[in-house]
Order: C-alpha cells, then structure tokens, then sequence
C-alpha cells in the first residue's frame, strides 16, 4: 500500500555537456523532469527555446517507413551515427520511394480511368463499326453519351428534328447511345440535348477499331499497366528486404536524439551553465547520480521530495505483483496525492472478493482463468490480469458453494474430508442460506465501510488534519455514529441486550452528529490553532447547507450499507440463471441438445454474470471505498524516455 | 385481412415517413456550398440515395436533381399505391390528376408567355408513362386550341373550355383558369372522401384537404385584397366554393371589410383557435404562404402519427413529401443564388 518515494534532484553542469547530460537522463528511464522554477531564473537563467534540427530527418524516415509499410520498432542503433553519409542515404531513399509512390499513383490512376473507358465502350459493343471513323466524320456531328431513362422517354418529342439518337443500352436509370446530326444543326441538336440532361463521354484517343476490338485493347493495356505496377512494387518489396534492418537503425537513432532535444525546453541556461530539475525514485537515485561521476562537469544534488517546496513530487505506485493489475482502476479514477497511500492492493483485495462472492463456480472460474491468460498472452490486455486474480477467488467461492457449471452440491466429499462437511457446501439457493447470504453481504459491506472510515483517519492524521480525521463524517465523529448504531443494533437484534439508554444515544449518536454539524467550524479552528502558517482557504459555514449536508450523511449511513446487498443479490441471480440452464437441459436430457445446451448456458452466463459482476464490484470500489478517503489529485510519474513504437503506452 | 393489410401499409408508410430528412440533415445541407455538394450529400448520406446511386454527382444539373428528387417521392407514393386496396387507391389516382393539374397550368402559364417550346424542358419524364393525359402531346401545344385539343377526351376539357380565348378577349386568363381546374379537382376529391366507408376516415379526409382548402382561401384573400389591391367583387371570384372551418360567412366578412385588421383577426381565427397553434407573429402575417405551409405540416404529422385510416396516412404522407420537396428546392435555389444559409433557413418548413 505505498507510494515510491521520491527525490528531488538539481542537476548543474557545463552547456557543453547539456546534450550528453539529457541522453543519459533519457535512457536511464527514471528521471522525471520538471520546470525550472523562477528563482533560477532571476540570476539571468533563461530556458532554451531552439527549433529541432532532427524533425526534418524524423518526419523524412517517418514517411519512408510508412510508404514501405514498415512498423516503426527497436532496432538497436549503438553502432551506428548520424553522420553526413547516413542523412545523404534517407535523402536518397526519400527521393526514390517518393518517384516510386507517385510512379504507382499515376499507374493506379491510368489503370482506373482505363477501366471506366472500358465500362463506357462496353455500353456500345452493340456498334459493329470503327469507333474513330464515327467520331472523325466530316459533315456529321456524332456523339456518345447516356441520358436518364425518363429523358430518353421525353427525347420523341423532338421526332421532327434533324437528328437521329441511337439507343445501345439501358439500365433501370440511364440508356446510352448516341446521336448524330448535321454538323450545320449540332448547336440546335446539343441544346436540345442538354434539356434532355444528356451525358456527353469523350472517347479517349488510345480507343481504337470496333468496340468489341476496343475492349480487348483496353483490357490488354490495363493488363500491361497492371504489370508495371506489380515490378515497381516488388522492386520497392526488395528494397525493404535489404535495407529495412538499417532504416529502423537510423529511425531509432533520429528518434533518439530528436526526442532527447526536446527535453532541453525542460533545462535553464545562462552564464555558460545549465540547470534542470526533476524528481528520481529514491531507490534508484544512488544508480542515478553515479551515472555522471564520469562528467566532471556535471555536478548532481539531491534532496528528499519533502525538503522541496517548489515542486508537488509525482506519484509512482508501488503494488505487490499480486494486486499489481488493480493499479489500473487507481490510474482510471485518479492518482492518490504523494502523501496518501497506494489503494491499489486494498481495492484488489476487495474486487477479487466480491468478485469471488457473486460469480462462486468452480468450473467457470477455470474458464475465465485461462480467458484471463489468453487476454493477457495475446492482447497484453492487463484485463486479463484481473482476471486471472478474480478468477481465483471465483474458484475457492464456488468451492464453497459446491458449484461447478451450474451443478449444485458438489464437493462434499472433500469438505468432509477437511471437518467442515456440516457447513459446506453452501448451496445459496436454499431458502435459509439465500438469507444468510444477504446478510453476509451486509456485513461485508459494513466491514468495508468501517475500514475505508478507519484509513481516512489515518489518512487525516497523517496529513496533519486533525479536524478532517476528528469531525469529518468519514472520520472518527462519523465512525462513532456508524459503528455505534451497528452495534448497539446487532446487540438488540442477536443478544436482545437494549442498550439504546439516553446516555448512550446523547455519546455515540447525538453529539458525534452535533459534531459533525459544525465539522467545518470545528475544523477550521483546530487547523488554525494546529498550523499557524497555513494558507489554505479556511471553508466558510452555512447552518443551511450543514443541515442539508446532514441529513445527506445520514441517509448515505444507511443507503451505502445497503447498496452491499447487491453481492448477495448477484450471486443468488448467478446461481438462479444456472439452475435455469441445467432445467433447460435437463429437458433435452439424453440427446445431443443436452451438452450443447450446457455449454452454450455457460458461455452465456459467464459473458453476462461475468460483465455484471466485473461493473458492480467496480460500482462499490469507486463509490463505497473511493469517497471515503481517496483524494485523486496526484501527478503521474512520467520519467523522460524515448518511445520507439508507435501508440506504445 | 384487410385490417391487417391496412396495417402493414400504414406501418410502411410511417416507415418512409422516418427516412424522410432530418433537422440536421437540412443543416448540413444549408451549409452546403454547391448544387453538386448538395447531390452529394443528399447520395451519401440520405434516403435519396438509391434514385441518385448511378448519377454522377459533380456533373449534374440543377433541373435534373429536383426531377430526381420528385421522382424519389413519386416512386414512395407508387410503392404504397402497390399494396392500397381499390377503395383506397382512388387517393392515388387525385394524385396523379393533381400532378395533371399542374402540368397543364404550366403549359398554360407558357402559351400566356409564348413560350410553349420551354414545356418539354421541366416536363418529368416519370410522369409520362403514369398520367392520362398525353403529356409528350401536350408539350406540342403551341395554342390554346392546340391544348384544348390535346385534352379532348379528358374531363378537363369542359373545365378549360370556358376560357378559350375569344375575339372579344384574345388573351388567356390564367387566373381563372387555375380557379377553375383547383375548382374542378377538389369537386372530385370531396366526392371521393364522402364515398368512404368510414366516418372517422371521411372526417380527417375532410379536415386535411378543409384545411388545405381554407389555406387557399385565405391566402388568395390576402393576395388580391394586399397586394393586388383588388376589389370584393375580383376577391369573391378567387375563393373556391368550399367551406370548411372558415364559413361563407365570415369569408364574406373578410373580403367586405375596409382595414386589414379584419383579415388578420380571421387568421388569428383560423390558426390559432381553430388548429391550436401559436398566435400569428405581426412579421409572419407577410410571409402567410410559409406560415400556412407549417400550419398544413403540423396538422399531416399528427395524422401521419395518429391516424388509423390508410387513406388519411397516405394522403398525409404525400402532403409531407411535397413539403420536404418544396424545402430541397428552396435549399438549391438559395444555395444557387448565395442566400445566406439563415434566410435559407428561416424559409424551411420542418
């Protein structure tokens, strides 16, 4: 449950060595560089603001490896430099897969206008003469184009023109063909045509012979086309064979170093000297300052995040690799502040159980174990990973259950075998156990209550709030109300010992509430008292608010207890839709529908339980736990470093 | 069976009636920028897709794109038509004669201009194969006689008869020719609606087109009294011989009356009392034609939604295509002539 420490870290050298300085920073993956604050600046520091001399050469390699259909990677680039040869070589490169790239467009452009001509000439292979003879006619005006249907309907009222319109083809839409008039009357024929909407289509000149000759011709070139195409491309294909390996050498150098300039925005200059600031985990500053031993110019101080007021130190959790998965829900909702403490492993504990509760099979459990592993195998999907944990808890529930794959009452062989035959299993169905597992629930719920009430006192005291963890609802006045009810209930109900006595209503429910009322008053004095130099904006009291705000408290006292009953709930439905399945199949017992039944029921009860389940524990996580005492305003710890994969997290 | 046919029709009708365009489908079109932008559009991305799926879209011109989207509507009413029984189709039929109507005003408004060759330009084609009258003879028409005559064996010819220009008045009078055709058709139309088995079917039959009829009135009123400043004797002889909501009473009233404070108490009347609409702004008292478009839009929408009677869904859902029509036109010719996309707007009706 813990946050990585931090140190703050000044580094000053010489200008000359600021290059060398960032390119360990960067490769070393753990510094965290932040904004040199203004009191460097005040001793006539300045920060650098320098064009990048590498993105001209990055966006050239980019491009190359886009047009080569190369995925931008790691490829290690130690041996190799930046030097005259190898930027003449991108340029080259550049040059030729460009000519290549634009060689292929204008083939694919040529090749489709091609086959539109193809489609056209096609509309006249009902004409058995030479199309150019046609269209080269002295006294006559001859043109090929289409009209829509309803023109073509319309076209006999010019019957006493001097023109004819041979129809060649027609569809539902349009009819092709084309008309020839007198050259004397081609202006009259061509308006009369345009009323009609006609569609004039310009034979091209490579369209040769009779329409049938045509069509071959044409798909004979575009074949020809096709086949330029194809060598341009497997010349391309080959060049990427050879030189892909040295591409992605020089991508990750470039990548490198133009990611590494960017960072000298982060550093401060003047007076022949340069400062940047950032934070280190403290486990590894050791390994960080011995990095520059080497660089006598170099000089690297380090302090406790504490010690540095000018910087909010960022947060880098820090989660056994059980729970570790579960820090995904924290990222989601919010980092915790650099004081707080890590939930991660609290909150995996809780999923996995209600988890575990509301979805408690066996066999279902296995399934969504190996889904969980292949998720992660072939997806690197950390889902996955939740799964497999929850995945567990699911198994030992339904252990306790007896249930696998929706059958019922199994497993009491091996709990009789342990001495535990008398409770186990659990059959949840059973009308006096559907009870006892709301209940169970319920006092899940309230168990989880009161510890996220516990660790927001801890929390408060830690910060040095006393007020928050003594009157706030969610600390010690709110717990004393909370668990002071429950007790004095559960001993009313289970010992029928009464112990609701004025005394003990005026202790533990009127003056924690009377205290609660006036938490912010409360609070504001004490802190004041406590830290004399605290600036924060002391929160002004309204009685009108505060009684709204009270009774809010006290039906959420009652509404979050209940809201647990839902594990229960889900679970009684888990079992329900099971017992569905295996009436279903049970039905077609004896015949083939009868495992295809189960196994169908399964995969549908596990991806809508298992989508349910996952939400509702989440659900209780953020709402339950999360508002009691997470405060997500942390800055995530993101160390300067090269990402040499595209959409790499 | 019939219920249930009439059901499914009525279910198929809704149907194209939700196809039909969007608040934000007319938005995006208003910022189009060119008429083949709007083809464009109206092929990617609405329910005009399939009669504009083979046209090309940068080339096409303005006319042929608003008789495309005529013939989409067209093709909707014919699919329902398909599946009307014969006592419901005679709806269909006033449809057609309607669209008859229209093309021999417009042939007779160009013999009045002289310029009868320009008929065969705008003539739909899908119409040719569907009205009674020859329309391709028609648009040889290069007189009234010649009109006349082409309409010899229709019931329009005794309509049209009357105002066959004379020695003593040789110019058409294209107004009353109008009066006389509108007169003519909804004679018939009130005689198909009064045939229909069901009453709950006559009375919102005869509410649609009343009210259609009573829009008509009025705005003819408010034309010749406000505009043309004609005199109550010209004013009677515009008004169809219908009445509905607005009596021969308080028409006549409107018409005798001096200010036009009268008039525009009889729309508030008939508006808002009458349809439950809002009151009629001082500002749309000019602009009573889009006003009573959005009058007749409302009142087709709650029968389209409503209304159990295929005849009344239909005719409702025809009423509407003409208004999503008529919306298309206004946003081609506003885009054409570089109206601001605000003033396109404000004419719409949705």
């Amino acid at each position: 449950m813990s946050i990585d420490k931090m140190s703050f870290v000044n580094i000053v050298g010489k200008i000359s060595d600021l290059d060398e300085t960032l390119v360990r920073t960067v490769q070393c993956e753990m510094f965290h560089p932040e904004n040199v604050e203004n009191d460097a600046k005040i001793d006539g520091f300045t920060n650098l603001s320098e064009p990048n001399p590498y993105t001209d050469v990055l966006n050239k390699i980019n491009q190359i490896l886009f047009m080569l259909n190369i995925k931008p990677r790691f490829e290690d680039y130690h041996s190799l430099e930046l030097d005259d040869g190898n930027c003449r070589f991108v340029d080259e490169v550049f040059k030729k897969i460009t000519s290549d790239t634009n060689e292929i467009s204008k083939l694919n452009v040529m090749i489709d206008l091609m086959n539109q001509s193809l489609l056209q000439i096609k509309h006249m292979s009902k004409l058995s003469v030479n199309i150019e003879n046609i269209f080269k006619a002295k006294y006559v005006d001859v043109r090929f184009g289409r009209m829509p249907i309803d023109s073509y309907l319309k076209s006999s009222y010019f019957s006493n023109k001097l023109f004819f319109f041979l129809p060649l083809d027609k569809s539902k839409d349009f009819c092709w063909g084309i008309y020839i008039t007198p050259i004397k009357y081609s202006t009259e024929t061509y308006n009369c045509f345009k009323s009609l909407y006609f569609e004039e289509y310009c034979i091209p000149d490579y369209v040769r012979g009779t329409p049938q000759f045509a069509i071959s011709n044409i798909e004979a070139q575009i074949e020809e086309e096709k086949t330029n195409l194809e060598h341009i491309k497997s010349s391309i294909d080959a060049f990427k064979d050879k030189n892909s390996k040295h591409l992605l050498q020089l991508y990750c150098k470039v990548k490198m170093l133009h990611d590494t300039f960017e960072y000298r925005k982060f550093a401060v200059v003047g007076r022949k000297k340069f400062h940047i600031n950032g934070f280190v985990p403290h486990s590894n500053i050791n390994t960080f300052v011995k990095m520059f031993d080497d660089m006598s110019g170099v000089v690297v101080e380090s302090l406790s995040a504490e010690e540095n007021n000018s910087h909010t130190p960022p947060v880098k959790l820090k989660t056994c690799w059980l729970f570790k998965p579960f820090e995904m829900y924290v990222e989601t909702y919010g980092l915790p502040r650099y004081k707080d403490l890590n939930p991660s492993s609290y909150i995996g504990l809780v999923y996995c159980i209600l988890f575990g509760i509301m979805f408690g099979d066996v066999g279902q459990g296995i399934v969504l174990f190996i889904t969980g592993l292949l998720v992660w195998k072939l997806k690197k999907n950390v889902i996955g990973l939740i799964l497999t944990r929850c995945s567990v808890f699911s198994v030992l529930c339904g252990l306790a259950y007896g249930s696998c794959f929706g059958f019922e009452g199994l497993f009491s062989n091996f709990w009789r075998m342990i001495g535990l035959g008398s409770i186990f299993p659990f059959n949840i169905l059973e009308s006096t156990n559907s009870m006892k597992i709301l209940m169970f629930s319920l006092i899940l719920g309230v168990a989880i209550i009161i510890i996220s009430m516990i660790i927001n006192i801890f929390l408060n005291l830690k910060n040095h709030k006393i007020g928050n963890a003594l009157f706030s609802n969610n600390g010690l006045a709110g717990l004393t109300v909370y668990g002071g009810s429950l007790i004095a209930m559960i001993l009313m109900i289970v010992l029928s010992i009464n112990v609701f006595n004025p005394i003990f209503i005026v202790c533990a429910i009127v003056f924690p509430l009377f205290v609660i009322f006036f938490s912010k008053p409360l609070s504001n004095a004490i802190d004041k008292k406590l830290n004399n130099n605290n600036k924060e904006k002391l929160e002004k009291f309204n009685a009108i608010d505060a009684s709204f705000d009270m009774v809010d408290i006290i039906l959420s006292y009652f509404s979050n207890t209940l809201s647990f009953l839902r594990v229960g709930g889900l679970a009684l439905s888990h079992a329900a839709l099971m017992l569905v399945v295996i009436k279903f199949a049970h039905m077609a017992a004896g015949t083939l529908l009868n495992p295809i039944i189960i196994i169908i029921g399964n995969v549908f009860v596990i991806g809508l339980e298992g989508l349910m389940v996952s939400i509702q524990a989440l659900r209780l996580i953020f709402y339950e736990i999360f508002s009691r005492f997470y405060n997500s305003d942390g800055k995530p710890f993101k160390p300067a470093k090269v990402v040499f994969e595209k959409n790499s997290k | 069976m019939s219920i249930f046919s009439d059901n499914s029709v009525i279910a198929k009708t809704r149907t194209m009636y939700g196809n039909m365009l969007k608040s934000k489908q007319y938005e995006d079109l208003i910022m189009c920028k060119s008429v083949p932008d709007i083809a464009a559009y109206l092929k990617n991305h609405t329910t005009y897709s399939t009669i504009l799926n083979n046209v090309n879209e940068v080339t096409i011109h303005r006319g042929q794109l608003e008789v495309l989207i005529k013939k989409q509507a067209f093709e909707n009413y014919s699919k329902i038509y398909h599946y009307l029984n014969n006592n419901e189709n005679a709806m269909f039929k006033m449809i057609i004669e309607e669209f008859e109507i229209l093309e021999i005003l417009r042939m007779i408004l160009l013999l009045k201009a002289n310029n009868p060759s320009e008929f065969i330009v705008s003539l739909p084609g899908f119409l040719i194969s569907k009205c009674r009258v020859n329309l391709l003879e028609l648009a040889k028409a290069r007189s009234f006689d010649d009109l006349l005559e082409c309409l010899n064996n229709t019931h329009y010819y005794k309509v049209l008869l009357k105002h066959k220009p004379t020695y003593e008045e040789p110019k058409i009078n294209y107004i009353s020719c109008e009066h006389s055709m509108y007169s003519h058709f909804f004679k018939r139309l009130f005689n198909i609606i009064n045939h229909k088995s069901k009453k709950s079917e006559r009375m919102e039959l005869n509410r649609l087109t009343g009210t259609r009829l009573d829009i008509l009135n009025i705005c003819n009123i408010y034309r010749e009294k406000v505009l043309f400043k004609s005199n109550p004797g010209q004013i009677k002889s515009r008004i169809f011989p219908f009445f509905r909501s607005l009596t021969k009473d308080k028409i006549e009233e409107a018409i005798s009356s001096s200010s036009s404070d009268q008039l525009n108490k009889l729309m508030q009347d008939l508006f808002s009392n009458n349809y439950k609409i809002n009151k009629i702004s001082e500002t749309e008292v000019y602009y009573i034609e889009n006003y009573a478009s959005r009058l007749k839009n409302k009142l087709c929408k709650h029968y389209l939604h409503l209304s159990n009677n295929v005849s009344t869904v239909f005719y409702a859902f025809y009423v509407l295509s003409q208004i999503e029509i008529s919306n298309l036109i206004y946003i081609i010719e506003g885009i054409r002539y570089k109206v601001s996309p605000n003033e396109i707007k404000s004419l719409l009706i949705k």
